[in-house]
């Protein structure tokens, strides 16, 4: 579904992702851990086409389509989604109006205010968000979890195939970390999607437990393994080797 | 309340003596002078859409304990010149102006002067300007505050801005094109 061959990526000159290579079947959950600066929101925002980023070598195919050739747009109506970790509030524009001109422009057909209406309210008590949420600005005044239980009324009624969690975890409460997860579980199960998760924390991977954990550092990925690296990760943190060692050598 | 309806002057004088509010939708108007008389309340909300020149004097003199509310969006094709004149004469009044404007090729100039009388008190006078340039459009905004008293409270915003890079990379990433996006940031920005 998506291979990233030998990925360099460059923004101001400045090397950020370096021979990063990853491949994701359908149907598949990947987790990519890493310190802070390692280049793990750098390579959510190539997927999607950021032009502040350039790619200085290698290639991404999705679904046998040459993405670098795609804008962001394309990408988008071909099933890619980001989740950024903080989404960016667009005042006036709300989440109705955007999303009816998404929809139709996605699926190329007239959505009558019912038939939007109709889609929308389903998912909205689904995700157990008030129904006025749909008539409330882009993420506008919104708290943490507010905005990325919105990131997830938009996923829901686009309905992507690969979504890519750019640290969703952040910011919110374990209550609403617990629906968000659980709505996401709900539509890999029902929609066959994959996912990209990445995160510092295991919460959301009990929910959606991946089939590979990555770890990334310096720009490439240096390690891989079932899902319970990230647990391994989480208890040891990123120098667990040496913790190890150290802890043999003291005894 | 009180519906005023403006005909097809040119110049309007206008001497408010009951709550009222105006809708103003015509571009065709040169100068309008308000007084609003004690303890009323008034209020314009104006939208325009200017394809020609358009030159547009707004005079305001207020008395004891009034209210008045201007909300302005227009979008502005061509040369737009808007002079407002405000001037608080009595105590206890309220002035606010709140305009948003797009200036999609043309250029839109704004002056407010806000005028606060000497042994006034209690008096309230806002000014908010947010413009956005579209297609080389372009802004100027003089937003004047003549105090002369010190018991009053006023207060100035005015923002000058080109559409958001982050704000269309956000909406193309959820599939909508240039066009579409543009559009649902101009709106928005309307009626913030």
């Amino acid at each position: 579904m998506l291979e990233i061959n030998n990925l360099t990526v460059s923004v101001s000159d400045k090397i950020i992702l370096k021979d990063f290579s990853l491949t994701i079947k359908e149907h598949e959950i990947h987790t990519l851990m890493g310190l802070n600066g390692s280049g793990k929101s750098t390579i959510c925002k190539v997927l999607m086409g950021d032009p502040t980023y350039k790619i200085v070598e290698g290639s991404i195919f999705y679904k046998g389509i040459d993405l670098l050739k795609q804008d962001t747009v394309s990408r988008a109506r071909m099933g890619l989604y980001l989740v950024n970790q903080n989404p960016i509030e667009i005042p006036g524009v709300k989440n109705s109006e955007m999303l009816r001109v998404a929809l139709e422009q996605k699926n190329n057909k007239h959505y009558s205010v019912l038939e939007f209406y109709k889609i929308v309210n389903n998912i909205l008590e689904k995700i157990k968000l008030d129904k006025d949420f749909i008539h409330r600005g882009i993420n506008e005044n919104m708290s943490g979890g507010e905005r990325k239980k919105n990131e997830l009324l938009h996923l829901w009624v686009l309905e992507p195939d690969l979504i890519i969690l750019d640290e969703i975890d952040s910011g919110v409460d374990i209550d609403n970390l617990n629906i968000i997860s659980e709505s996401l579980k709900e539509y890999y199960e029902t929609h066959n999607a994959s996912f990209l998760i990445i995160t510092h924390h295991t919460n959301i991977l009990k929910k959606l437990v991946p089939n590979y954990v990555h770890i990334l550092n310096d720009g490439k990925i240096i390690e891989s393994k079932d899902h319970t690296l990230a647990f391994d990760i989480e208890n040891n943190g990123f120098n667990r080797t040496n913790k190890v060692s150290e802890s043999i050598d003291y005894e | 309340m009180n519906k005023i309806l403006l005909d097809k002057e040119s110049i309007i004088n206008l001497v408010i003596v009951e709550d009222s509010i105006c809708e103003i939708n015509r571009n065709d108007i040169n100068e309008i002078n308000i007084e609003i008389k004690d303890n009323i309340k008034f209020r314009i909300i104006h939208k325009c859409k200017n394809s020609t020149t358009n030159n547009l004097k707004i005079n305001i003199k207020q008395n004891n304990n009034s209210e008045f509310i201007y909300n302005h969006n227009f979008i502005n094709n061509n040369i737009y010149n808007l002079d407002i004149n405000i001037e608080l004469k009595g105590n206890n009044s309220k002035n606010k102006i709140y305009i948003n404007g797009i200036s999609d090729m043309g250029k839109s100039n704004i002056t407010l002067n806000g005028k606060v009388n000497d042994n006034t008190k209690d008096n309230e006078l806002l000014e908010k300007v947010n413009l956005l340039n579209i297609n080389e459009g372009k802004s100027v905004v003089l937003p004047n505050m003549f105090i002369n008293t010190k018991n009053v409270i006023a207060d100035h915003a005015v923002s000058i801005t080109n559409i958001n890079e982050d704000y269309l990379f956000y909406l193309n990433s959820k599939g909508i094109d240039n066009d579409n996006a543009k559009k649902l940031i101009i709106d928005g920005f309307l009626n913030k």
